[in-house]
């Protein structure tokens, strides 16, 4: 008998529920791992078009491999107040909070929105895995933690456009609908609950729907947003454009405390430059103890902008008689950072890329306290022609790009 | 009302640390959930004019200077060692009694089993030496590994010089002995099958594991610590019942000020800006005090009287994980008499071990361990009637039974079913020892796992509030966080047996907890 | 005619504990000879082509633990050796459904979302403990272990180097290792995990090899032994070796023979020569005696000191600890040829499945009740074993589109009642197969051959004392200093000149090659010679 492979064995990867569109539309097949499902990297074989629709059109992604939560019940706000650092009791209904959590230690463990969808009904999306934590922290509580990833998919519609196109679609006006507000509408005859939020710092939305109505409001969505220049976009393009609004990523910007293995990868929401998001009203949630008393002694590190200095990286290149090239996609690999004067390592960089709309070379930085003021110069390790240089850098304050348009 | 520490549980540890505390000034007060004191060392009239010690037959082993100190003797308080230690049926069920006496065990041995008589000293020269490193750990609060403190560094060395004291040999002897399953360590010394299935018995008391499971033969060394050097298997005698300690220790405690309320079950230790506030009682009422002491078990500190959301999920896990799971079904048997025997009365008045070999105290285990009762029973017998007169009506008698193992995680939970099941396999396993008995028992009263819990509020029925494990001993004992008393709430201790020492000691966790907590006083 | 042979060192025993030791010791420039009983090389670890085209790992059959030092050090790749990868552990359940553990981290994460998403969380932060722990564990098993009971400066210094690797360890893992060591590990795993059959099968590896069952305290540590690979970078460290596990041992005999050793089968050693307490050399069977000023050992201890020398050559408290140390079998090995490969009714047809390990271990219940057999001397009548496809991974082992099957099986004890015989080996090997056959009901049709091994036949055949694999138990209080015996861990003997450097001593079994590395370092210590 020959060897064969079965069809009984398991799938390799999950597929969200856009697929059956999103794969038709994939042109280079370029495909990366998000969560355990396949996420497009770019439908183009390129990314370029899909990051300018981000900021000039309208960018249709597929988020539904976020992980998702419904947590509900008389003590579902309690049990959220427990894990979170923002204050969920007093959020409003309708309301969406940005939050970090934290183990007892006051170390992040990840990051994501709860949405309040009702008096005692709320939503969590996180980057990693959270049931576990959800219901360890849930002793004693009346409450319900359903955890679901699988069956609820997600849309982001990002850009200028974006209003005029759900709007279209859902045939309601989304003027009154504030930024971090939610509200539930219909698209091609599917209920979807609509946030105003995003990964990218632009104006925009994100959709949330069961399942079962996932090609129907995708098919709407892009049927809509034709004539306002809609672009299914991948994560190439999101890469960018977060880092350009200063959005921090699980993974890359920090190590969760859950995976870290020694202490120094560990992060605090105060080291993230999140310290704005820890309720000074709550009495107490995890690791409470700790983010109060690094509130009053004041953060080791912070987390702040990085932009190079371009004339000082056309002079490196330039003794090498080139001019400077730098990579299409955004950089994940931590780049060191020196105190200009006495060369020790000042921090790195987590994030880099060039912003195509700023025309800067920017990056996400976690810098030593004292050479984090804005406008501090450093150096910044580059590799030119196979030799490490170090270009003149500044720190910037976060984010580097704001539009109006995005709160408005 | 106000106090200046509010102690919850009037168990033997509960007040003896009252009777420490009050005996500062402080304004202490003791609550109670039960119309007496005592929590599970307790003796009850079980049928009219018969008492039984419910939980224990032993209140265990104290720190000597706490008799002195709270002046026990006089206020009631005298115990005594039986005069023999373990008996068992031998070959042709004949009694083999372990009296104090070497010369007389080794005298007993030789008849049974000769080659074991000839190693009996040295045998009870070791097991006394090794559970003499016991106790002087338990006299102390528990090292803890890392980097000690100087004030810690002291009582190691201390512990070090006597660990030492013992020779390289004895060193070796005790670091060997302690993880090792107590059926290997018996095996190294004996012959006989019923003289190691007796004694093995002492390995597994209060603990769902068989002989052949490693550290316990630290079970067995704790069961003798205290105890007078080749007293195996032996016990304290108590007159008046266990439950004189604690009449004595509330006595002491009321003499220094101490108040002490029954019927007052704590339903809640409250906090105030993350720090202990006080305790609302069942009726609603509260009361305030900087100090809560509380010497209920481990997870029922933290699992139901405590708001979790003060804690780091990750330390209530592990609380929750304390393993506790009492295998021990105890009956009580008020007797008209006893039958027609060919055992002595000195052989009925020790602790009569009806366990068989090893193998067969093992199978009993496996019942438990699967979730299920063992249907041949191993017990462990008293009959304290004989010693004192007061436990039954004259010329009738009092025996109790401690029988094992019974899972207290009965598949599909304690039914009346599976009470009546592990009673009749008890009772079966009695009579085959002592054919007649079934003809004067009046009354029989049981106690499964489920029924301590219940009346006793201790989690899973476990009356040492916690396996006694090398995972669950010293700076483990209940979770390395709260080993040395202090929690992580500022105000709240824990003083009960669920902290070294704990298991089978009696007030040794109560004087050390009041102990760190007069010393924070003394601090300011 | 009787022949003396003069050597710098004499190791017994051509196992692969042995043939490391031997290796180091000829790189070093000693002049070495390994003696061999067999006529192959390995001891426990041997290929055999027991039927005409069907190779079997007669009993070892995994390269577990492998150093990765010792491979690096004596160039194994250069001798031939090649380690193929186990993708994957699948257990079949008694419901039909299965559990399985992947090569890839997202396909195994999905897969236990399967079961309970909280097991799924809670397996990637059981992932890291286990990595730590095995980081904090490694530098004790690298470690010459220091006796806590002596005054000597070189074990005060050994203990405050112990002491100080304790101190650096966080309180939270300090904890954490002392648990490991110390409980059950089916206790540790409840506080990880809800779902049975993953505990099942965790917990499993936490058996192989000794006589506990999952309940047992102390089987925890074992469950490090997976984890411990993957510290050394050495991606996906279960592995396979092309030509089987005997292919290990031919590759150190060669690195051996290439530092200058020799190898001397069918050389079956009866005794250590002692002469004014000092181990002058070794006698055969047939006479011949090679002399050395140094004799390794890499037999288990009983064989060595109470079968290889006279009582009167040792202090009577050691010869009393050796007796008492415990040594009980508790694995046989039922191997197969077979005519093509055995469906799994969970998984069915050919597929990845057989690329791994296949775990008869659908239950905590099942796994503890096989042991409870065991305790009371028998053979488990639902047997867990641990099964490979080696002609899967390597097609060499078997005729083309034939197949060889190996499966470790628990418990089978060495003390069975009334001793093993011909029909007990035989009843064994049916419950082996029943067992296999609940689950895969074809495999009776296609077996044309069956090789099984219980204990006894494991003594037999390679000597080990009670068929231990691990030369003795890993018990709590056989470990470290303890091992083999109180105050005779460090690979030395009471008789001058003789060393150990089998499992049987420090840091124990499955840490393939590192006893007979260390034991190799010592004895250049003591000779003065440096590596």
């Amino acid at each position: 008998m020959l060897y064969a492979l079965a069809e009984a064995t398991p799938r390799m990867l999950k597929t969200t529920p856009f697929h059956p569109r999103t794969s038709a539309l994939c042109e280079g097949q370029n495909w990366r791992r998000w969560a355990g499902y396949v996420a497009a990297s770019s439908y183009d074989l390129t990314h370029e078009r899909e990051y300018f629709a981000i900021r000039n059109s309208a960018a249709l992604l597929d988020v539904s491999p976020l992980y998702k939560y419904h947590v509900t019940g008389p003590d579902a706000a309690r049990l959220l107040d427990r894990v979170v650092t923002r204050d969920v009791g007093r959020a409003a209904e309708g309301q969406v909070l940005y939050t970090t959590w934290c183990d007892g230690d006051g170390k992040v463990l990840d990051d994501g929105t709860v949405a309040r969808l009702g008096d005692d009904r709320f939503r969590l999306t996180a980057a990693d895995p959270n049931y576990r934590w959800l219901g360890d922290n849930a002793r004693g509580l009346a409450v319900d933690i359903d955890d679901v990833s699988d069956t609820i998919a997600a849309l982001a519609l990002q850009g200028p456009n974006a209003r005029v196109i759900l709007e279209a679609a859902t045939g309601a006006s989304l003027a009154a609908l504030k930024f971090f507000r939610l509200t539930t509408a219909v698209i091609n005859g599917v209920p979807v609950t609509i946030t105003r939020t995003g990964y990218t710092g632009d104006l925009g939305y994100e959709i949330w729907l069961d399942n079962a109505g996932a090609l129907a409001v995708w098919d709407a969505l892009m049927a809509e947003g034709a004539p306002h220049g809609i672009v299914p976009t991948g994560l190439l393009a999101l890469d960018i454009a977060r880092i350009e609004a200063g959005l921090l990523l699980l993974d890359v910007d920090y190590v969760s405390a859950r995976r870290a293995l020694i202490e120094p990868q560990k992060s605090t929401p105060m080291e993230l430059g999140l310290g704005w998001s820890v309720s000074e009203l709550k009495e107490s949630f995890n690791g409470h103890r700790a983010m109060r008393a690094e509130a009053k002694r004041g953060a080791e590190w912070k987390f702040v902008g990085i932009e190079v200095d371009w004339p000082s990286l056309e002079e490196l290149f330039a003794a090498k008689g080139l001019a400077p090239r730098l990579p299409a996609q955004a950089v994940r690999a931590s780049i060191p950072l020196y105190d200009i004067n006495s060369g020790e390592q000042a921090g790195y960089a987590s994030s880099t890329c060039w912003s195509p709309i700023l025309k800067r070379y920017i990056g996400l930085a976690h810098l030593q306290a004292r050479f984090a003021t804005p406008d501090t110069r450093l150096h910044m390790e580059v590799t030119v022609e196979h030799h490490r240089k170090r270009a003149l850098a500044h720190v910037r304050r976060l984010p580097f790009f704001d539009p109006p348009r995005k709160r408005a | 009302m106000k106090f200046d520490v509010l102690i919850v549980g009037g168990g033997v540890n509960g007040l003896t640390a009252a009777a420490y505390l009050a005996r500062t000034g402080k304004r202490v007060g003791v609550l109670e959930q039960q119309k007496s004191l005592g929590g599970v060392c307790v003796t009850q009239e079980f049928h009219p004019g018969f008492r039984a010690n419910v939980c224990v037959d032993d209140p265990g082993w104290m720190p000597a200077h706490v008799a002195q100190d709270l002046n026990l003797a006089a206020h009631g308080y005298t115990p005594a060692f039986a005069p023999v230690g373990a008996v068992f049926p031998g070959q042709s069920g004949e009694a083999v009694m372990l009296p104090s006496q070497p010369a007389q065990a080794v005298a007993a041995l030789r008849t049974h089993a000769p080659a074991d008589a000839a190693r009996w000293e040295a045998f009870c020269g070791q097991v006394h030496r090794l559970s003499g490193m016991l106790q002087a750990l338990y006299n102390e609060r528990t090292p803890v590994i890392g980097r000690p403190a100087m004030a810690d560094l002291m009582p190691l060395l201390a512990l070090g010089r006597r660990l030492r004291g013992l020779g390289k040999r004895g060193m070796v002897d005790f670091l060997r002995a302690v993880p090792m399953p107590v059926a290997d360590y018996l095996d190294e010394w004996f012959e006989s099958p019923q003289l190691k299935g007796a004694l093995a018995m002492w390995g597994v008391r209060d603990v769902q594991h068989g002989p052949m499971s490693g550290g316990t033969t630290l079970v067995y060394l704790n069961q003798h610590v205290g105890i007078p050097a080749g007293l195996m298997g032996g016990r304290r005698l108590v007159p008046g019942g266990v439950g004189q300690l604690p009449l004595a220790l509330a006595a002491a405690a009321k003499a220094a000020g101490a108040e002490i309320r029954l019927n007052a079950e704590v339903i809640q230790i409250v906090t105030k800006n993350a720090a202990i506030s006080g305790v609302v009682l069942v009726n609603g009422e509260q009361l305030e005090a900087p100090v809560v002491m509380c010497s209920a078990d481990v997870r029922r500190t933290f699992g139901m009287l405590m708001e979790p959301g003060l804690f780091d999920p990750d330390f209530l896990g592990a609380t929750h994980n304390v393993r506790m799971r009492s295998p021990v079904v105890r009956l009580h048997l008020a007797l008209d008499g006893l039958p027609a025997t060919s055992w002595s009365r000195e052989a009925l008045g020790g602790t009569i071990s009806l366990a068989g070999d090893m193998g067969q105290i093992e199978q009993a285990y496996d019942a438990a361990k699967h979730g299920g009762i063992a249907s041949r029973p191993c017990l462990q017998v008293t009959i304290p009637s004989l010693h004192d007169s007061g436990m039954a009506p004259a010329g009738k008698h009092v025996m109790t039974v401690h029988a094992q193992f019974a899972a207290y995680r009965q598949q599909g939970g304690w039914t009346t079913d599976q009470q009546r099941l592990a009673v009749e396999a008890t009772l079966q396993q009695l009579n085959n020892w002592m054919p007649g008995l079934s003809d004067h028992v009046l009354q029989v009263a049981s106690f499964t796992p489920a029924d301590v819990e219940r009346e006793f509020l201790v989690t899973e029925g476990s009356t040492i509030h916690g396996e006694l494990a090398l995972d669950q001993f010293l700076f483990m004992r209940p979770v390395p966080e709260c080993a040395r008393y202090a929690t992580p709430i500022p105000g709240l201790w824990l003083c009960g047996s669920s902290v070294h020492p704990g298991a089978g000691t009696a007030c040794a966790s109560g004087w050390l907890a009041a102990r760190e907590v007069m010393n924070t006083w003394k601090k300011k | 005619m009787s022949q003396t042979h003069r050597y710098d060192v004499i190791v017994i025993g051509g196992g692969h504990n042995g043939l490391v030791n031997a290796a180091y010791l000829a790189r070093a420039g000693k002049k070495v000879v390994v003696l061999e009983r067999r006529h192959l090389v390995g001891g426990a670890a041997v290929t055999e082509e027991i039927y005409p085209g069907f190779k079997f790992s007669v009993f070892s059959y995994v390269v577990s633990l492998l150093r990765p030092e010792v491979i690096r050090d004596l160039n194994l790749p250069g001798h031939g050796l090649e380690i193929l990868p186990l993708e994957s552990t699948v257990t079949p359940m008694f419901n039909g459904d299965y559990l399985a553990g992947w090569a890839d981290h997202d396909k195994t994460r999905a897969e236990y979302v399967r079961h309970s998403r909280r097991d799924a969380d809670a397996y990637d932060e059981y992932g890291k403990l286990m990595h730590h722990m095995a980081m904090a564990v490694k530098p004790i098993l690298a470690m010459v272990p220091p006796d806590p009971t002596s005054l000597a400066p070189s074990d005060l210094r050994g203990l405050l180097k112990l002491g100080k690797h304790f101190a650096d360890l966080s309180p939270k893992h300090f904890h954490a290792l002392y648990k490991l060591m110390t409980m059950s590990a089916g206790d540790f795993l409840d506080e990880w995990f809800e779902t049975d059959v993953i505990k099942a099968t965790r917990s499993a590896s936490g058996i192989i090899g000794t006589f506990m069952g999952p309940r047992t305290p102390g089987s925890a540590y074992v469950l490090l032994h997976h984890y411990m690979g993957e510290i050394d970078g050495a991606f996906r460290a279960w592995g396979f070796a092309k030509g089987g596990t005997g292919a290990i041992s031919e590759s150190i005999a060669s690195a051996a023979r290439s530092f200058g050793a020799e190898v001397r089968l069918e050389a079956p050693v009866t005794h250590v020569i002692v002469k004014g307490g000092k181990a002058t050399g070794v006698a055969l069977e047939n006479g011949n005696e090679y002399h050395a000023p140094v004799v390794v050992t890499s037999l288990d201890p009983k064989r060595t000191f109470l079968k290889m020398l006279s009582p009167s050559d040792l202090p009577a408290e050691f010869v009393e600890d050796i007796k008492r140390y415990k040594i009980r079998g508790s694995s046989g090995k039922v191997n197969l040829a077979l005519s093509g490969l055995p469906e799994f009714t969970c998984l069915p047809g050919v597929g990845p499945l057989h690329r791994g390990a296949v775990s008869i271990s659908p239950s905590m219940e099942y796994v503890e009740r096989a042991y409870d057999d065991a305790k009371y001397g028998n053979f488990s009548r639902r047997p867990y074993a641990d099964i490979i496809f080696p002609s899967v991974i390597d097609p060499g082992m078997a005729p083309p589109g034939k197949h060889v099957m190996s499966a470790f099986v628990q418990y089978a004890p060495s003390s069975i009642t009334g001793g093993w015989d011909a029909t007990k080996r035989e009843a064994f090997g049916d419950a082996v197969i029943d067992a296999i056959a609940t689950f895969a009901p074809n495999i009776r049709d296609l077996i044309l051959h069956r090789q099984v091994l219980t204990p006894q036949d494991i003594e037999d055949i390679t000597g080990l004392t009670e068929g231990n694999i691990f030369q003795g138990e890993l018990a709590l209080h056989q470990l470290f200093f303890l091992r083999p015996a109180p105050g005779w861990a460090k690979f030395r003997t009471p008789v001058a000149g003789l060393y150990q450097c089998g499992s049987g001593t420090h840091p124990g079994g499955g840490i393939m090659g590192a006893g007979g590395r260390l034991a190799a370092l010592e004895i250049l210590k003591d000779t003065g010679s440096r590596l």
